[in-house]
């Protein structure tokens, strides 16, 4: 049953992919400016440019360069960058697992950091312990991602001397760029874990599970993290998926080698092939990572029963 | 009552006086922002420049004040467009349902389904850049959570006996939709516009650090945090003061939502 639903939407993100992939390109191609002048620069003649348009197709009208990008697409060619001249799935392949690597150990802290946060501050409700962590949450939401990551730079690479401040490369690259990221994470999370959490301590069966005198760590574990775990999950899904379509920020500063920064430099210089490639990339990024959450309520909670259409899950 | 109030007390001082300092610092007696002192370049802060100067000897606390006005009008700006634009499609888009209503949401989803800085940075850079063009990005970006949310209200009232009281003496569609429901979701708009503030802030401030917003010499906290960065080795606190400026803002604003949200119980999931 699981295979069927799970089959069903990948073949949904066909027509799904087909109408991004539409919209994206002719929005690109509607935008001001012209390409060709752009890569011929300013002293090109007009044959010159004339040629590049040629050979970029941009002489011809929109859908017809559409439905070649989509042959194209069929030979799994997604084309070369009008400025670096190399092919598009190779250099997406190339950052991508660097963004995986960013975004699995910025969730490593994140996740058990903000989880615990948020129960302590669900079980201190009405202490000053839960007011500070809420405090402290809130504050960590409102310092900007580019702040941040140079404050850590200045403590940690520049003062203390422990890390490199930025490149993309082992462990010791990876920790300031994923604390820069997990602090925010954290802070969503632990904030709707709190709220989950204490919702759920005020239900009926935490009371009799109590009153039978369950055993406490027991009873967190099955009573309450069981039924106020799907909202966390949810938030770590959402989180998650932006992070592998790219840190823009934290990328671009730490200079790692990512697919943010990729799509950033993309956009920045109207590269089309770079563009259009990373938004495929990120739709089929962004349905993996919701299949895997919806498929993953389904285990946690079986109450959950998982259909074909396109909303996914039902209660 | 009273205890809310508290919570949001101290915040909303702050941020009032965050506005009576943006309204009133052409008059006050500070060092001009954008004024060169070649004298003094990469000043520690000191007695006469209490957050110091940068690497072209402007004064980084006239520039933090100055920044700060242009950042916060920045995002009160997108945050009123944002508000109109998406108070207007909700409006109609509630109120009418059917084809209209579709168009509208599927409108929403669409704007919604791409990472919201990357469409910001999208249309920066197609557009010329400058303040206005930031006003217009996060506008894009921000009317969605208006239109849905305003839409679920208009659905409930549309309901309502005084609606179907006002059709009976005869008005027309436009009369009840701008008269009769409009007035009763200004509100919604408003405490929604205090929830998003500290977002919109954010942003505004992650395009400039880009080099996406006001161009040079206009401070911006976001581009003085970008135009400093090569100095934290020598010159800490030309990025450390504009940053804990943004953020000291962006945290007020943010618990100011924080009341409003609780208050008037709007959830997570409608933004």
């Amino acid at each position: 049953m699981i295979t069927r639903y799970v089959i069903k939407r990948l073949i949904l993100l066909v027509p799904l992919l087909l109408g991004i992939t539409l919209v994206s390109f002719t929005l690109l191609r509607a935008l001001p400016g012209d390409i060709a002048l752009a890569l011929a620069g300013e002293r090109a003649s007009q044959e010159t440019i004339e040629s590049i348009r040629k050979e970029l197709g941009a002489d011809k009208n929109v859908l017809h360069q559409y439905a070649g990008y989509l042959k194209m697409l069929t030979h799994g060619d997604f084309g070369r960058s009008h400025f670096t001249n190399r092919d598009v799935l190779s250099d997406i392949a190339l950052k991508f697992p660097n963004t995986i690597k960013l975004a699995l150990s910025a969730m490593a802290m994140a996740v058990p950091l903000g989880i615990i946060m948020g129960y302590i501050a669900a079980y201190k409700k009405e202490e000053v312990t839960g007011k500070i962590i809420d405090s402290m949450s809130l504050a960590a939401l409102s310092v900007p991602v580019f702040w941040s990551a140079i404050m850590l730079m200045i403590v940690f690479s520049l003062w203390l001397k422990l890390l490199p401040p930025s490149g993309t490369g082992d462990i010791r690259f990876l920790v300031l760029p994923s604390c820069a990221l997990a602090i925010p994470a954290a802070a969503t999370l632990a904030r709707v874990t709190r709220t989950t959490v204490a919702d759920v301590l005020q239900m009926p069966f935490i009371a009799t599970a109590k009153a039978k005198g369950l055993p406490s760590l027991s009873m967190h574990l099955h009573h309450v993290l069981k039924n106020a775990i799907i909202p966390i999950v949810t938030i770590i899904a959402l989180d998650f998926g932006s992070y592998l379509n790219g840190a823009v920020v934290t990328e671009t500063i730490f200079g790692w080698d990512g697919i943010g920064r990729f799509t950033m430099e993309g956009i920045i210089k109207r590269d089309y092939p770079v563009i259009m490639g990373c938004v495929i990339a990120g739709t089929v990024v962004f349905v993996l990572v919701n299949l895997t959450s919806d498929v993953l309520y389904h285990y946690l909670d079986p109450r959950i029963r998982l259909h074909g259409g396109a909303n996914g899950t039902e209660k | 009552m009273a205890q809310k109030n508290k919570v949001a007390g101290l915040p909303l001082l702050f941020v009032i006086f965050l506005f009576a300092l943006s309204v009133v610092s052409p008059l006050l007696p500070l060092s001009d922002p954008e004024k060169i002192d070649l004298d003094s370049l990469s000043k520690p802060p000191g007695l006469e420049h209490p957050f110091g100067t940068d690497s072209k000897g402007r004064d980084i606390f006239a520039r933090v004040v100055h920044g700060g006005r242009i950042s916060i009008s920045v995002a009160i700006a997108a945050a009123f467009i944002s508000a109109v634009i998406g108070f207007t499609v909700g409006l109609t888009s509630g109120y009418f349902g059917g084809a209209i209503d579709t168009v509208a949401m599927s409108l929403t989803d669409f704007v919604l389904s791409f990472p919201s800085l990357l469409l910001a940075i999208a249309i920066t850079v197609v557009l010329p850049p400058g303040l206005y063009t930031v006003m217009v990005a996060l506008s894009a970006v921000g009317w969605t959570s208006y239109a849905r949310l305003i839409r679920g209200r208009v659905i409930i009232l549309r309901e309502m006996a005084f609606v179907d009281a006002a059709r009976a003496v005869g008005c027309g569609n436009m009369r009840i939709l701008f008269l009769h429901i409009a007035p009763l979701c200004i509100p919604l708009a408003l405490v929604l516009t205090g929830i998003k503030l500290a977002g919109f802030l954010l942003t505004e401030a992650a395009l400039s650090f880009l080099g996406l917003g006001a161009q040079p010499p206009t401070a911006t906290w976001g581009s003085m945090i970008s135009a400093n960065r090569a100095y934290i080795i020598n010159a800490p606190w030309m990025v450390i003061f504009p940053g804990i400026a943004l953020s000291l803002t962006a945290f007020c604003f943010n618990l100011i939502g924080e009341a409003l949200k609780k208050r008037h119980g709007i959830e997570h999931s409608a933004l």
